[in-house]
């Protein structure tokens, strides 16, 4: 990694004087009690056999001084208040210690001359070259001084000066020499160490599956605090190679977003050598450099971002005065943005993968509900929080042939794309069942064979309520998933626990059976996946008796119910797990007018009377006179759809209303009425005046209305 | 979604064609459901019985064309019985337009098909 040459002065700080470490410090104060204990006790054998030569009391004196000094070093041993100072103050009491005992044992014939190496072999250990030279000259003139105080054999006494000092010297300097290496050593194993500790800490973030921005969010702040700078910045290479901010911290000029130009300012400097650069944020010129300075930083260091040798970023960190960034950092700062490197990669697919998924999954829910007369319908989606993956849960409106209203929820087990695509073949399937007029329990059957055909293992829950709205009953599988709940007209809510069995894809020979409920006008049913009432440390039990509960307090209007359960249930917040929500409520207002356009198409007659026969039997009608309705309703908007012509597409309006007893149900077109030509001439108008109390055409010059009265026998007796 | 009628026909060895039909029959597609029910009818068969029970709704245009069917079988000397049960929802409409005078009316298959036998050919 090299750095750049010209545009920075990377120094490294220099060599600072080999530190001891406590447990250094701690032999040392070991070794200072031994020599100072050993002097005490050694002594008076040492001095027994010559006795004649000692003064007893100075033996004493001295043993007692040295046992003194061993127990002022034990104490500051043990108390940790040991330094290299207090060492040093003991290897000169040891000096003085031993020129005492030379002169109160015979001086130049005394054998305790043979003591002065202690010192200065402790010294060596333990002081610094420059301390250990000054004690060797002292405790060598030490050693001299019998030869101004003692008039004894000087001859002898200077040889014995000369074999014995100049050993010592040597052996104090290898020891000095040996100890500083293994020190220095000891030192930059511990650095090296430390470096590591740093990086990892710097790229743990980098581990899980999180989203860019928090992973750059994270790793800068960790980046500031491991290598003590004070701010730091990641730009994104762009597709023309421009670079754009995309995360700073401690930097409040630097919006995300603000871009500098190819090679632009230190981070163009970054990108063009792809070496790591050491500046001075004063000497930079672009926005990102400026911000730096403006924060206060006087020292900068930036880094490429490159995965597989393709630059992606860069990343710059500042430091204010005081503070150099220099080689160790930029080492450091290489190290940590290469990791940060494939994680940012790793990030952005899995973003890109999110985004597909979500959009994937939300284009297979219906994009608005269909309007179905005598039934509200609302539904909620509520996507999990962003790091969350995308589930596969959905819901579905399906309108089959004939008079039935399905209601679908599911929830695929897996996640993602694939989850989203089993349930895009789920939801297709149930649809093409539903135009077969299949119940509730024999697509639930056949969609389970689907599961176990697919060519992933899958496994989905799934609940299908079919709800007759003419004759007034519900019909529910479901595979697995949590029960819906129905709401009675006074509002007291249950689980539908009808129709259970297990999940799609579990079983390969299951059959799953349609429970059939009656179902009253002014009731509310309400499908959901577990996400609702799920709760990390809450049973799923408390949570669907929560739901129930819940569901009893709300109004039964399903817009306001599903606002009123998210509110209560799910909160501001994005929930853990996606939540699906589907509403449907059976009008009971007896008094609601039906109001129609449709195209004049003949495929308009089947939708027609779907929703003519809802409103009927919402109205109250017995099911012969809302059959002899429908004939005739159907006929007039026949003659409606076979007169329109014109060059845009025509359409016609049904209106149905109550007054009184009767329903009257108006048509109106905007061609001119006729009788249907060929044989059936005459039949259909036939028929509307024998089906009908009432049957009238008015022309004008617009269109013509057709007017239809039917008296209810029901609403009549009541 | 347009009109929806399933039409399922058997037909056994004494040349008796039986057609079921269940769903809706409008001006949609009762066009449909009139080829498919001539096609159903070989040359060879005895005639044709109706089973009308599951139909759910029939309108004029419906109805026309059973008036048709009975007609073309006619003019191949072959016969058409209607299967129609107390209760079935199109009865009433058969019965307004007075579908009974043309062809036999049934309660139920089994005695359509005895009507179709014992008919004076």
């Amino acid at each position: 990694m090299a750095m750049d040459k010209d545009s920075s002065q990377t120094l490294d700080p220099p060599p600072s004087p080999v530190a001891l470490d406590a447990a250094d410090l701690r032999l040392g104060g070991y070794v200072a009690i031994v020599m100072f204990a050993a002097g005490a006790t050694l002594l008076p054998a040492i001095a027994m056999p010559i006795r004649d030569l000692v003064e007893p009391v100075a033996v004493v004196a001295i043993g007692a001084v040295s046992l003194g000094c061993a127990a002022v070093f034990a104490v500051l041993t043990r108390a940790g208040r040991i330094s290299r100072d207090s060492l040093c103050v003991g290897d000169y009491i040891w000096v003085a210690i031993t020129a005492a005992l030379v002169a109160a044992s015979g001086g130049r014939s005394s054998p305790f001359f043979l003591l002065f190496p202690l010192p200065v072999l402790h010294a060596a250990a333990f002081q610094s070259a420059r301390r250990m030279t000054i004690l060797t000259v002292v405790a060598t003139l030490a050693f001299l001084t019998p030869l101004v105080y003692d008039r004894g054999e000087t001859a002898l006494f200077v040889a014995m000066a000369v074999i014995a000092v100049p050993p010592t010297i040597v052996v104090a300097w290898s020891l000095s020499t040996a100890l500083a290496t293994l020190r220095r050593q000891r030192r930059e194993l511990a650095t090296f160490a430390e470096t590591v500790s740093k990086l990892q800490h710097i790229t743990d973030v980098t581990l899980g599956p999180v989203s860019l921005e928090e992973l750059l969010s994270e790793s800068l702040g960790r980046i500031v605090d491991v290598i003590r700078s004070d701010a730091a910045a990641v730009l994104i290479v762009t597709d023309d190679l421009a670079l754009r901010a995309s995360c700073a911290v401690g930097l409040s000029g630097v919006e995300r977003g603000v871009c500098l130009e190819a090679g632009e300012g230190l981070p163009g400097r970054v990108v063009e050598r792809r070496q790591a650069i050491t500046t001075g944020a004063m000497a930079e010129d672009d926005a990102i450099s400026r911000a730096f300075a403006e924060q206060g930083a006087r020292s900068l260091l930036g880094v490429p971002l490159t995965v597989d040798d393709r630059m992606i970023g860069v990343l710059i960190v500042g430091a204010s005065d005081g503070r150099e960034l220099g080689r160790v950092d930029a080492d450091l700062l290489r190290l940590a943005a290469d990791r940060i490197a494939l994680s940012m990669q790793r990030a952005q697919l899995y973003e890109r993968e999110h985004l597909i998924a979500q959009t994937f999954q939300r284009s297979l829910l219906p994009d608005r509900l269909p309007r179905i007369p005598g039934l509200s319908v609302a539904a909620r989606y509520l996507p999990a929080r962003e790091e969350a993956n995308v589930g596969g849960d959905w819901y579905d409106v399906v309108e089959p042939p004939g008079e039935s209203v399905g209601l679908v929820m599911g929830d695929v087990v897996s996640h993602g794309i694939r989850a989203a695509s089993t349930m895009g073949q789920i939801r297709s399937a149930i649809r093409a069942y539903a135009v077969d007029r299949e119940s509730p329990g024999a697509t639930l059957t056949k969609l389970n064979t689907v599961v176990r055909g697919l060519d992933q293992r899958e496994t989905a829950t799934a609940v299908y309520v079919a709800l007759d709205l003419v004759e007034r009953s519900l019909c529910v599988a479901s595979a697995g998933h949590p029960p819906p709940v129905v709401v009675d007209p006074a509002g007291s809510a249950r689980l539908l626990e009808e129709g259970r069995s297990v999940p799609l894809g579990t079983d390969a020979g299951t059959r799953y059976r349609d429970a059939v409920v009656p179902l009253e006008p002014g009731s509310t049913i309400l499908l959901y996946t577990d996400g609702l009432v799920e709760r990390r440390g809450s049973s799923l039990n408390k949570g669907l008796e929560r739901l129930v509960a819940e569901v009893s307090r709300c109004p039964p209007e399903p817009e306001s119910l599903c606002d009123r359960l998210i509110g209560a249930l799910v909160g501001d917040q994005p929930p853990a797990d996606d939540v699906a929500l589907l509403a449907a409520h059976v009008d009971s207002v007896s008094d609601q007018r039906l109001e129609l356009e449709l195209l004049c198409r003949s495929s308009t007659l089947a939708p027609l009377r779907r929703m003519l026969r809802h409103w009927l039997a919402s109205v109250g009608a017995s099911r012969a006179e809302l059959e002899d309705i429908v004939v005739a309703v159907s006929e007039a908007a026949t003659n409606a759809i076979e007169h329109a012509y014109g060059p845009i597409e025509a359409s016609y309006r049904v209106e149905g209303r109550l007054s009184a007893d009767r329903v009257v149900v108006t048509l109106t077109d905007s061609g001119s009425w006729r009788e249907r030509r060929g044989a059936e001439r005459g039949r259909g108008t036939h028929l509307m005046r024998e089906l009908m109390d009432a049957f009238e055409v008015r022309r004008s010059g617009t269109g013509t209305v057709v007017e239809l009265e039917r008296r209810l026998r029901s609403r009549g007796a009541a | 979604m347009s009109t929806w009628a399933d039409i399922h026909t058997t037909s056994d060895d004494s040349g008796v064609v039986i057609a079921r039909i269940a769903g809706e029959m409008d001006i949609s597609n009762a066009s449909g459901v009139e080829k498919q029910l001539t096609a159903a009818v070989p040359n060879s068969a005895l005639g044709m019985v109706l089973d009308l029970s599951d139909l759910r709704f029939v309108d004029s245009s419906g109805v026309e064309l059973f008036f048709r069917l009975a007609e073309r079988l006619k003019d191949r000397r072959q016969r058409l019985a209607v299967a129609l049960p107390e209760g079935a929802p199109v009865k009433r409409v058969f019965e307004i337009v007075g579908f009974s005078e043309k062809v036999p009316l049934a309660g139920s298959v089994e005695e359509a098909e005895t009507l179709l036998r014992t008919a004076p050919g």
